[in-house]
């Protein structure tokens, strides 16, 4: 027989108080007053054998009603097959994601983290599988699930402690979300992952500046558990850096403006700040103080040519206090204009275009109108907004075939001919072109999806009805495949349209922007239209501002020539070869070089800001987006909780325990009526004063 | 015991005769009257009915001898008929010239709180006590009560006058049981203050240790007094006769344990029999009358005792001593 309840069988011990009651009731509950016990001595209490004997069925009775009724508690059951054992019980699969972000080169976070997976391999238990990943912007797999028949765990656990001994921490961001989709597919990969309770556990810093918006979309799949077992402190002075980019009418302040902000569990406010290099610091630096919480923003002097590095002391955590800045030479841009208007009327489109392109620090736009420069010389964006000539058509409809971006503006109806002409026919003028006088218009209908207009396409700024149009031209087109209508007039004919002719493209505006034809120069639009259109035919400079790590770098339109060589700041050189400008291997914070043989020209790669913010983060939050938190229960834990529901499900087919405490009621039923009998059988005793004495005796023997 | 006996007044002319049994008011029926007074008249006149007729001459009228006359003595006590026979002046002396000052102490202390007669032996003493001051005054003696328990409770002095027996009665009514037994103190005390010589009737049951009772009784006696100990017992304490095993309790000390009583018996009647055996000693060693009363004992043959200690105290010129084993009396 087993015991459902074990515990309760403890109880069965009070069959002894019966007997201890018993023992009690010699000792007499009448007491008797007596004027001095100085002649007495108190007498031992005696359980005399008779009254055992008179008594001993009785006390059998209720001995056997509290065994009956401990059993009954205990919830016996008998077992009808064998005990299951391990063999029966499924392991766990177990995937180990290591963060080796940035922030977990922190002081002693690293060594935490190494220790909390070495914990994680110790409490494996035979029948477990370990996977090891480690993550930061992406999740690496370093020993992935499965174990070859008869691999021993001692193995595979050597193997993750091989692997692990070579892993450090980088300098990426976090992508947490990332993590745990990357892990949970991992358990897909393997064929017996079903049979086995999937764990996945989560080493890291768990800093605030993960991300996590990823896992709002993804469905977290059943029974898989995640663990999170941070490392690292909670508290802890944080201040981070971050250069603050000048605005374009500042480009010539001597200054350069930095944000510091200090993290909210900080105990100290007072930081410094100075201008750093590869050889030497600069002398002077900025001391402040910013609050716990908040941020602030100071000057510092402008950059020295030995300097490359914002440095930042005073706080505890030392992995981003340096932030490097580079000044990458403005990128020329070439605009040729071809009209017949000057420089100087405000009557005419050139005056404005001039304007719309100031020059900026990361940017120049050269703007030229001889003819003669036009060949061989390919400018980056081309205007025109007068008739072309022959030659002129020709050389324009070259150098938009070979990758060219023009923009043509139609101010008169000849135009329409020489945009007919470079296109190869499908545009006409409409009938009734200029016959009417000016009319009227605005823009009826505009597709905002186009990138031309997808910078207005927040409903904040999407509302181009104040601008009006006088001079249209009434342009009837064949609308082939080629040519996309990005914006119409109200009266459906099209204001503005592209047409992609060879590697290059034609944009036509059907009205002119200077101030006869259009509101559209003195427009708080025309500007940024203007930018989105050089934006999209002027090369992609380096960022000034720099780039994060793990970001790629395009330098396509940065570096000429087939070879480009990269010089990181550990001074390894990586060569891209011809057709693929592309950096990826930005995985070190500081300044890269780059060189194309004729020029060089270099960008600052730094932690990303991100990385900084060291709060912990809320599991709470990572459980609303469904990540399933919690631990899988081990071998041993799991074997125990079947046998337990087996012998659950045993006994609640048996029910013993009903038949018990039948057994306990007919029991206590027999001791009332022996008792009752007994206390009649005194009762005539005692009438009979013979047998006082012995009444007496037998009285004090039934225990109550 | 002496069926009966001739008992002295303080002028030893009484003789009596004991009193019948069919005359004996049992002390069960005597402790139902609720006044103390009726009780100790119950008793006393109950007793006197059975006394055989005998003359009584009473206060002052027994002769005892001429004296001359010198100065200082009262002359209220001239024989002025023997002046006028013979020009001399004579004192006439009698055999008592004062009244017997009785002096009651009734222990009051828990332990007299006990009784399995339906009354206490408290109960039992103070009727004792009535019935003695009653019967004294009734002699025209002067009565006096203390009350005690491990102190002094009520003191009233020894006097003579018809509402004094009142005083004395009310006191016995009104006094409350005390605590524990103590009697050295009192006697201690009782001799210190007691100047006048006379007769002292100790009311207790002695259930205490003796260490400094034979001290306190011989300094009474020292004094002058005569003493007589009544040992006022429950016919339990005497013969132990319970019957079921209980927690007794002791009622001074509130000490409690169990006792088989058929177990306990015999060994209780031993130390109980060598405690009053103890007692007897102290008691015949100062020539102190010791009358050990039960409380189921009719109260008349308490008086039929006293009388007869009185009266062979008297005889003997001193106070009697009378070996007394402990028992009833």
């Amino acid at each position: 027989m087993n015991l459902l309840f074990g515990l309760f069988a403890v109880s069965a011990a009070a069959v002894v108080f019966p007997f201890v009651f018993h023992l009690i009731r010699r000792t007499p509950k009448n007491h008797q007053e007596f004027s001095s016990l100085m002649f007495l001595e108190a007498t031992p209490p005696r359980l005399t054998r008779k009254s055992r004997l008179d008594d001993i069925l009785l006390l059998l009775l209720r001995g056997l009603v509290l065994l009956a009724l401990a059993l009954a508690f205990s919830r016996p059951f008998f077992r009808t097959d064998g005990l299951l054992d391990l063999d029966d019980v499924r392991g766990r699969q177990i995937v180990i994601a290591l963060d080796t972000s940035a922030s977990m080169r922190t002081e002693s976070v690293w060594e935490s983290a190494l220790a909390e997976v070495d914990k994680v391999l110790d409490t494996l238990e035979p029948a477990d599988d370990v996977a090891l990943t480690t993550f930061d912007d992406d999740l690496t797999s370093l020993v992935p699930l499965g174990r070859t028949d008869g691999e021993e765990l001692a193995a595979k656990v050597s193997l993750v402690r091989k692997q692990l001994a070579d892993v450090e921490p980088g300098w990426f961001a976090t992508k947490l979300d990332t993590a745990l989709m990357g892990s949970v597919e991992m358990f897909g990969e393997v064929e017996d992952a079903v049979a086995s309770a999937r764990q996945v556990i989560v080493v890291s810093d768990m800093q605030d500046g993960a991300t996590r918006d990823g896992l709002q979309s993804y469905e977290w799949p059943e029974q898989t558990f995640v663990e999170f077992r941070k490392v690292g402190g909670d508290a802890f002075t944080s201040a981070t850096l971050l250069r603050v980019m000048p605005e374009q009418d500042e480009a010539e302040t001597e200054a350069t403006k930095v944000r510091v902000l200090n993290a909210a569990s900080s105990d100290r406010d007072r930081f410094t700040v100075r201008w750093g290099g590869a050889t030497s610091d600069a002398e002077e630096s900025v001391d402040f103080v910013v609050a716990p919480g908040s941020s602030r923003v100071l000057e510092l002097p402008k950059q020295a040519s030995a300097h490359d590095r914002l440095l930042l002391s005073g706080d505890d955590i030392a992995f981003d206090n340096a932030h490097f800045v580079t000044s990458p030479p403005p990128v020329q841009v070439a605009i040729h204009y071809i009209g017949s208007d000057a420089v100087d009327d405000p009557e005419g489109l050139l005056f404005y275009l001039q304007r719309a392109f100031q020059p900026r620090e990361d940017r120049i736009v050269e703007i030229t109108t001889a003819v003669e420069r036009l060949a061989g010389n390919r400018p980056n964006l081309l205007v025109v907004s007068a008739e072309l000539t022959d030659a002129a058509a020709s050389v324009v409809r070259d150098q938009i075939a070979q990758g060219g971006r023009a923009v043509f503006v139609l101010t008169s109806d000849k135009m329409v001919n020489s945009v007919a002409e470079l296109i190869g026919g499908s545009v006409v003028a409409s009938e009734g072109s200029g016959a009417e006088g000016p009319q009227d218009r605005i823009l009826g209908e505009i597709d905002f999806s186009d990138r031309l207009f997808a910078p207005f396409a927040d409903p904040r700024f999407n509302d181009f009805t104040d601008i009006r149009f006088w001079n249209a031209a009434n342009v009837e087109i064949d609308e082939q495949e080629s040519t996309q209508i990005v914006a119409r007039f109200d009266d459906g004919g099209p204001a503005i349209w592209r047409r992609a002719i060879g590697d290059g493209e034609l944009l036509v505006f059907g009205s002119g922007w200077d101030p006869s034809s259009s509101q559209l120069a003195l427009s708080n639009k025309f500007v940024p239209l203007l930018e989105t259109i050089l934006k999209d035919a002027m090369p992609a400079p380096l960022r000034t501002k720099g780039y994060i790590v793990g970001e790629r770098v395009d330098l396509t339109d940065t570096v000429q020539g087939n070879e480009v060589s990269i010089t990181r700041p550990d001074g390894e050189v990586v060569k891209l070869g011809a057709g693929n400008q592309v950096f990826a291997a930005t995985d070190l914070p500081g300044i890269y070089n780059v060189s194309d043989g004729t020029a060089t020209t270099s960008f600052a790669v730094n932690v990303a800001p991100d990385e900084s913010r060291l709060e912990p983060i809320g599991i709470e939050l990572l459980e609303q987006f469904g990540v399933a938190v919690g631990v899988q229960s081990t071998q041993a834990e799991e074997l125990e909780a079947q046998r337990s529901l087996k012998d659950r499900e045993l006994e609640q087919q048996q029910k013993i325990w009903k038949w018990l405490l039948l057994v306990a009621l007919a029991l206590l039923a027999a001791e009332m009526g022996l008792s009752g009998y007994r206390v009649r059988s005194i009762a005539r005793a005692s009438s009979s004063p013979s047998t006082a004495s012995r009444t007496t005796s037998s009285r004090q023997g039934v225990p109550a | 015991m002496a069926s009966s006996a001739t008992t002295a007044g303080k002028n030893g002319s009484v003789t009596a005769g004991h009193p019948g049994e069919g005359q004996r008011i049992d002390a069960d029926s005597l402790m139902k009257l609720k006044s103390l007074e009726l009780r100790a008249r119950a008793v006393v006149e109950g007793f006197l009915a059975g006394l055989h007729r005998s003359p009584f001459h009473g206060f002052s009228a027994e002769f005892s001898e001429y004296r001359q006359y010198t100065p200082g003595d009262d002359p209220r006590y001239l024989d002025w008929k023997l002046f006028a026979r013979s020009d001399r002046y004579y004192i006439k002396r009698f055999e008592e010239e004062t009244n017997l000052a009785c002096w009651l102490l009734l222990d009051l202390s828990r332990s007299m709180g006990f009784g399995t007669l339906g009354y206490t032996k408290a109960d039992y003493a103070r009727t004792a006590a009535a019935t003695l001051a009653y019967f004294l005054t009734r002699q025209r003696d002067a009565i006096g009560l203390i009350t005690f328990d491990e102190v002094i409770g009520e003191a009233l002095p020894a006097r003579f006058r018809p509402s004094h027996l009142h005083r004395v009665i009310l006191a016995l009514e009104s006094a409350v049981s005390g605590n524990a037994t103590e009697i050295a103190g009192p006697l201690e005390q009782i001799a210190n203050t007691v100047t006048q010589r006379g007769l002292v009737v100790l009311l207790s049951d002695l259930l205490t240790p003796l260490d400094g009772l034979e001290l306190n009784l011989g300094m009474l006696r020292a004094r002058g007094h005569e003493v007589i100990v009544m040992r006022v017992l429950d016919p339990r304490e005497v013969d132990f006769q319970f019957d079921d095993s209980s927690m007794f309790r002791d009622l001074e000390t509130g000490r409690e344990f169990y006792i088989d009583p058929a177990a306990a018996r015999e060994s209780y009647q031993s130390r109980f029999n060598e405690h009053a055996a103890k007692l007897t000693a102290i008691c015949d060693g100062h020539g102190i009358d010791l009358l050990t009363l039960t409380t189921d004992s009719p109260l008349d043959e308490m008086l039929f005792d006293f009388l007869s200690s009185r009266a062979r105290s008297t005889a003997m010129g001193r106070p009697a001593t009378r070996p007394n084993p402990g028992g009833r009396a």
